[in-house]
């Protein structure tokens, strides 16, 4: 056996705390089951997921093998479908029914949305997220499952680790690929970095007007210059998890960044960017499920520590609230 | 079960083998002729041309494309070859990875108008972004309805599909509407200094659906 897939066997077989798992779970349901109310509440469900012959806006040819089983995009159909997202997504919220309401949710959101015209980059990053949720032990903590088992909501059960450096991986081949596949001149200096001005025009993805970005052109092309770069490079995350990873070896960028922490700069520079596309334009929720991903840069226990300081910063602050460990 | 960990290593190096060829990008556009014949292709390729003259390089825009057509359709081989066998994995778990996002933006977009005549003329009653037009905007500003129309910008027959839509809820809740008229207009954006300088885009049409009670 090679030394390679030694190490391959060793850090797929590792185990940790499902904290983390457990927090991008919450952040993956409540994404989809908010998405789902969203296009109810918008009124859309009938007119863009249910097929022309009843009352759709458009021919729906099933893009997925559950709403083709099922007889395709009917309303009776769609609604059934819509009804079943919100309810396994709410589970999986909650953390009932383990990674089965996981598969549920991902495959009746995934029906449901099977339709390619009204489809964004955000379906994909919620049905990949889950799809690795489902891999994993997703509701080992932090969920109705641990309290049903072990009479708390916290449990200190141990997960297989490699669904979150997936998770890790995933976000870095999408910023990856998004950027090797923006070839428009414009989010280079062969066109000024002017993209993002560009986009700004477009009532795709206005959220209001725009007039104020022709004065503030300089900042869109400061702004355009640093997504296409951050996108690009991001693959050096990898670099940073594979430094903090061997502290053993020396070497200046390792110790650089054990001062840094470049996990911290990743996550502030694409955080800072999400939060921008989400003020500046109305992508749906594209920034948030893109920001839960985010969730996975941190180990249980750091998360476990955090939840700690934020216990006895609330004790210091709030200590008329009985707050309990 | 001490095979498990080995099993268990060689199925996740499937899927990240799969996450990373799935995510090259995909090759429906890079097939389809029309596509590089549009308006925000050709634009890029002239902007190309003209960067890579300024650096010494002997080209121009019809040039450029012919070999970048020629590069694109072997990889479109590649690619859909590569992707075959991971098929039936996509169609199961519902993953993809479609990251082509934000590729180019489009310079000449588009809006859309609603409007009604009640015997006294034309007057909109929706228009994309508007504040104080905002007939159907719950819907029509959704933003998955946003994508369906920025599609049928480019689209006839979803533009269609759209008017066809606009036009039967509009006759209903217009009941005193003699003419309906529904429309894509096109603008081209235009540069800092001209929209800083007051100046706005003239709207062309770019499609219209039109009916009459």
């Amino acid at each position: 056996m090679s030394r390679a897939w030694r190490w391959w066997v060793e850090l797929t077989s590792r185990r940790e705390p499902g904290t983390t798992l457990a927090l991008f779970r919450v952040a993956v349901g409540v994404v989809m089951v908010t998405m789902m109310l969203s296009a109810i509440r918008g009124g859309i469900v009938d007119l863009i997921w249910v097929d022309a012959s009843e009352g759709g806006i458009r021919t729906i040819m099933p893009g997925f093998w559950l709403l083709e089983l099922i007889g395709g995009a009917t309303r009776r159909n769609l609604w059934a479908l819509v009804c079943l997202t919100l309810l396994f997504g709410t589970a999986m919220t909650l953390g009932l029914g383990g990674r089965w309401s996981v598969l549920l949710a991902i495959w009746s959101y995934r029906a449901v949305s099977s339709s390619g015209h009204a489809n964004g980059g955000y379906d994909a990053m919620i049905f990949n997220g889950a799809w690795l949720l489902f891999l994993g032990q997703p509701s080992a903590t932090l969920s109705l499952d641990a309290r049903l088992r072990e009479r708390s909501w916290v449990s200190d059960r141990e997960v297989s680790a490699w669904p979150r450096y997936l998770l890790v991986l995933q976000l870095v081949v999408i910023y990856t690929a998004t950027g090797l596949q923006k070839s428009s001149a414009s989010w280079t200096f062969a066109d000024d970095f002017s993209a993002l001005y560009w986009f700004l025009q477009d009532p795709t993805w206005q959220r209001f007007d725009t007039t104020w970005s022709a004065f503030a052109y300089p900042l869109t092309q400061l702004a355009t210059a640093i997504v296409w770069h951050f996108e690009v490079l991001a693959g050096l995350l990898l670099l940073v998890f594979h430094l903090r990873a061997t502290p053993e070896r020396s070497g200046w960028l390792r110790r650089w960044l054990d001062r840094v922490d470049g996990r911290k700069v990743f996550a502030a520079v694409g955080l800072g960017m999400h939060i921008g596309i989400a003020v500046l334009m109305d992508m749906g929720p594209f920034s948030w499920i893109a920001m839960a991903y985010y969730v996975n840069l941190w180990s249980p226990e750091e998360w476990g520590r955090f939840g700690s300081k934020m216990i006895q910063w609330g004790r210091e602050r709030l200590p008329g609230l009985a707050v309990t460990d | 079960m001490t095979r498990w960990p080995q099993l268990r290593a060689a199925l996740v190096l499937l899927h990240v083998v799969a996450m990373l060829l799935l995510a090259l990008p995909s090759t429906g556009r890079m097939k389809d002729r029309g596509r590089w014949k549009g308006q925000r292709t050709q634009r890029e390729l002239a902007l190309w041309s003209e960067r890579l003259r300024s650096w010494g390089i002997d080209t121009d825009a019809p040039r450029l494309e012919a070999r970048l057509w020629g590069m694109a359709q072997r990889y479109v081989a590649f690619r859909e070859s590569v992707g075959r066998p991971l098929e039936p994995y996509v169609a199961v778990a519902g993953v993809v990875q479609p990251w082509g996002m934000f590729r180019s933006p489009q310079r000449r977009p588009g809006e859309l108008q609603i409007e009604v005549d009640d015997g006294d003329g034309y007057r909109i009653v929706y228009l994309s972004r508007s504040v104080e037009h905002g007939y159907l905007a719950d819907q029509l500003d959704h933003n998955r309805f946003r994508k369906l129309i920025g599609r049928a910008v480019r689209r006839r027959p979803l533009f269609d599909a759209l008017a066809d839509f606009a036009i039967a809820r509009a006759s209903t809740d217009f009941p005193q509407a003699r003419r309906i008229r529904v429309t894509m207009q096109r603008f081209d954006s235009l540069p800092p200094e001209r929209v800083a300088a007051g100046e706005t885009a003239p709207r062309e049409i770019g499609f219209r659906r039109e009916w009459s009670r």
